[in-house]
């Protein structure tokens, strides 16, 4: 990396190169046995050059050339912008944690083990598929005017998926967890989880009307949040394509609504103090009791769209930058998720999903399958709705909250969120 | 130690001097059934956001993997740091992975060896073409969009070349290389009116070369014209609904409706399911005809060997509304006593292969479209596609636009038509086939978090009674 830094300084060339590496080691349970054990270790470079003002990029997959990609990121040298690199940063930031560092193969497969156990001592009908993985990551950042970030991440992943079958009817259960430090892995909770639902599940009910309250659990919240999070991006700002563009400062949503970006939160697995591109990350509240805060930026569109850069822009892989999110965290409400389901004469909670994004997620509609999802009429559960949609506009749902729950949970280590629950959606059954 | 030298396969007798490394140590430890993948892309993307060029990229990429198949499971290995002296040790790695394995054995289908390289010409190949041609033509139909209406906000136009050489061998003395080059595009327009935002796109891709790219400036017209004509349709009002499905939905129906079920990895090892799922079971009417076809030419989900080195070939996975086939690897074959098919398939060689389709369709029937039309009452006409999704029994499908069918006509654009079914009962709803068949190539598919697989899907207009619709 000094090398291709020392070249663009020699060419008088601004440039950044972002280095990643990752180790992973995996282990794979299928129809309740141990099927295939996994490990990958994976490396490469990207080249960002800025030529009059114009961007350029190239990377590469496996052992870097230094030449290759300063040839290839001069030459695509094609994009307008205005931005400056950052300067000065050094930073080196670990979050190893040793225990997790530690597990070997046998500890993976024995967490598996357990895992599958102890759902089939109680529900030996059902099928499990467990894969558990621990992932090591290195990030590196260096760029022309001194810039020098390294981030080194652990974490643990471990996702159980259940199915059962009665006939033509067929359940299945997803429920994960990702995290940083091992004492954080909450087996117990995630097959308290995994239980709770195949109990739930006994028997089939349908809704006795259309127009329902309606709760999302943390698994599901995303589909709220989806259209708030694509209309908070500068890219969507810059295309002038965001209903919240006018919206600063203006009350929008239910005040019991605030949604914060936390990079500094410990136990988000997306925590940093340094974006992709080299600048200190900050907490950034989105939405403050249904107040719009700020839109999010990486370097070059802030550039495009006259803003300040907030430390946001983030790498898919050896992507270019984009804005992009780090913890997401919803704060919680007064009651428990018991006492909002008790207070309701019927109530569908929905727990997953199908045909999330899958339309305008811009205007914020949306119409999904129920894939897992339980009624409930006066705080008892009658059983499980299926081969259903419910639909409605997430703007509208989040400008209206009947309540948030008291508790909250991390779903895959990058949002911590409570149940919320809407006080009407459409739900349509099959006749 | 031999290191790559500029980082490329392409040097005379280095693929050769890997291969017999590997080769010995199959030999010397013997290994049952042993892979090892090679694999080399350059990659070219291309975008506008509005006005602005958004990116303007190459990538270049180098990597492979191991895999072993042990007593009772598999060891795999990837890497992209790739010497002489470290594919020792990533044997090592994979070999004793697959040692650790330990419960009940398990068996494949082996196949004959097989020397061969395949080479998919493209018409055009975009390897020749300056990325300044490229970045012109759709600058070009960007344009189109932009300025098609004032009531157009803004526009997204997408374009990645990439272009792949694999070398795969295994311990039954198969050597084949397969070079592909693959394009995938989507050109779209957001219009606006106050609050109110609505989008739609065209999306595209091919094998077949640059070609395709060309002459598109009539779909960017469209495209922009549908998003601006959105904003003055009303959200569907969910119901149950009898459906026409145009060639473009019909085909991510038939993905997501049977496509997945028929994939033998969710079943090989489920009792229960085995048992919904068997050879000669009825799953819709004798009309209904389905295949997955990797050896029809020219598609996005076509090739001659899978990523297990098995010959690629045409499966009917419904025949006359009979369960008749299912899509396998050598492991489901082996496991449930049915022919191998060549459907095991990773997206690159970060991944195992796992069971998968290529180009599947629903094979045409003889109604023409006024047959379909005209004797519906009340429904609605759903066309183009945003995607699907499935859990097995149950599946979601989202169309770009909807029309209602009042009488036998179509009537007033609906928006957000998001559909759903469930396996068992809407295959056998489906009331007519159409005659014209259309592949759609500008989608990916995803699964056990390999995405996107290159995959065509095909095909005619069909109507479908009884179809769940979500909204307001």
């Amino acid at each position: 990396m000094e090398e291709i830094i020392r070249k663009l300084k020699e060419k008088s060339i601004g440039g950044d190169v972002f280095f990643r590496k990752g180790i992973s080691t995996s282990v794979t349970f299928e129809a309740n046995r141990l099927k295939s054990i996994e490990s990958s270790e994976s490396s490469g470079a990207g080249l960002r050059v800025i030529v009059d003002n114009k961007i350029g990029y190239a990377s590469q997959y496996g052992v870097y050339e230094a030449d290759w990609l300063l040839e290839k990121a001069i030459a695509t040298a094609n994009i307008d912008t205005g931005l400056k690199l950052p300067s000065g940063l050094k930073v080196q930031e670990e979050s190893y944690n040793e225990a997790i560092d530690k597990l070997s193969v046998e500890d993976l497969t024995e967490l598996g083990k357990v895992m599958i156990e102890s759902i089939l001592k109680s529900y030996p009908e059902v099928i499990c598929n467990v894969e558990i993985s621990k992932d090591k990551g290195e990030t590196l950042i260096r760029n022309t005017e001194g810039v020098e970030c390294l981030r080194r991440r652990a974490s643990l992943g471990l996702g159980v998926h259940v199915n059962r079958i009665e006939g033509t009817d067929m359940l299945d259960i997803y429920e994960g967890d990702a995290v940083k430090e091992l004492d954080k892995l909450d087996k117990e909770k995630l097959l308290s989880k995994v239980f709770t639902a195949l109990e739930a599940s006994k028997e089939i009910v349908k809704p006795s009307r259309t127009q329902i309250p309606v709760i999302f659990t943390p698994k599901a919240v995303y589909v709220l949040l989806l259209p708030i999070i694509s209309a908070l991006s500068g890219k969507t700002i810059l295309m002038g394509a965001s209903p919240l563009q006018d919206k600063l400062d203006k009350k929008i949503f239910d005040e019991k609504f605030t949604f914060i970006d936390d990079p500094f939160d410990f136990d988000g697995l997306s925590g940093t103090s340094f974006d992709d591109e080299g600048l200190p990350t900050r907490i950034l509240p989105l939405i403050e009791s249904g107040v719009v805060k700020n839109f999010y930026f990486d370097l070059h569109t802030a550039s495009l769209l006259n803003r300040e850069p907030n430390g946001h822009g983030f790498r898919n892989g050896l992507s270019q930058p984009f804005p992009g999110l780090t913890n997401l965290i919803i704060n919680p409400g007064n009651s428990s998720i018991k006492d909002i389901i008790s207070s309701l004469d019927e109530v569908l909670v929905v727990d997953q999903m199908m045909g999330v994004g899958q339309g305008n997620v811009l205007s914020g509609e949306f119409s999904v399958n129920v894939h897992l999802g339980f009624l409930y009429r006066k705080g008892e559960v009658t059983g499980r709705v299926k081969d259903s949609m419910v639909a409605g506009n997430a703007y509208n749902a989040l400008a209206n909250i009947l309540a948030l729950s008291s508790e909250r949970e991390w779903i895959e280590g990058s949002l911590y969120t409570p149940y919320i629950c809407i006080p009407e959606l459409t739900v349509v059954s099959k006749e | 130690m031999i290191n790559l030298i500029n980082n490329s396969l392409d040097k005379e007798g280095y693929v050769e001097e890997i291969k017999e490394i590997f080769l010995k140590l199959a030999k010397e430890k013997r290994i049952r059934y042993g892979e090892l993948r090679l694999e080399e892309s350059e990659v070219t993307n291309i975008g506008f956001r509005g006005k602005e060029l958004e990116e303007l990229s190459v990538s270049k990429s180098v990597g492979g993997n191991i895999r072993i198949l042990g007593r009772c499971g598999w060891g795999f290995i990837s890497f992209n740091d790739i010497n002489t002296e470290a594919i020792t040790d990533y044997f090592e790695e994979a070999c004793n992975a697959s040692n650790l394995i330990t419960g009940e054995e398990i068996e494949i289908e082996y196949s004959d060896p097989v020397v061969d390289r395949v080479v998919f010409p493209m018409g055009r190949d975009f390897r020749d073409i300056p990325i300044e041609e490229k970045k012109r033509l759709l600058s070009e139909y960007n344009d189109i969009m932009l300025n098609f209406s004032p009531k157009i906000q803004s526009t997204v136009v997408r374009y990645g070349d990439r272009f792949n050489k694999r070398y795969f061998i295994n311990t039954e003395g198969t050597d084949i290389v397969q070079e592909k080059g693959d394009i995938s595009s989507v050109l779209i327009a957001l219009a606006r009116e106050e609050d109110l935002i609505e989008q739609y796109h065209y999306s595209t891709g091919s094998i077949e070369g640059f070609q395709i790219m060309e002459n598109l400036h009539d779909k960017a017209r469209d495209t922009a014209e549908m998003a601006v004509r959105l904003l003055s349709a009303p959200v569907v009002k969910g119901g149950q609904y009898t459906v026409i499905l145009d060639p473009r939905l019909a085909g991510v129906f038939i993905h997501e409706a049977f496509g997945h079920l028929s994939e033998a990895d969710h079943v090989y090892e489920n009792e229960r399911l085995k048992e919904l799922m068997l050879i000669g079971k009825r799953f819709g009417p004798d009309f209904l005809n389905v295949v997955d076809d990797p050896t029809y030419p020219n598609l996005r989900g076509s090739y001659r060997y899978d990523d297990e080195g098995i010959l690629s070939r045409k499966t009917y996975l419904i025949r006359e509304g009979i369960l008749s086939g299912r899509l396998h690897s050598r492991e489901t074959a082996r496991k449930m006593g049915e022919p191998v098919t060549g459907n095991a398939r990773s997206i690159n060689y970060r991944f195992q292969p796992i069971v998968r389709m290529s180009n599947t369709f629903i094979v045409p029937g003889s109604s023409s479209f006024d047959e379909l039309i005209s004797d519906i009452k009340h429904g609605i006409y759903a066309v183009g596609a945003y995607g699907g999704q499935t859990s097995m029994e149950m599946f979601t499908f989202s169309a770009q636009e909807g029309y209602m069918i009042e009488n036998g006509k179509i009537g007033d654009m609906v928006r957000d038509v998001v559909l759903t079914g469930n396996v068992f009962t809407t295959l056998q709803n489906v009331e007519a086939i159409g005659n014209d068949l259309q592949f759609s190539q500008g989608g990916g598919c995803g699964k056990g978090g390999q995405s996107p697989l290159p995959v065509a899907t095909g095909s005619p207009h069909i109507r479908i009674r009884n179809v769940v619709i979500g909204g307001r």
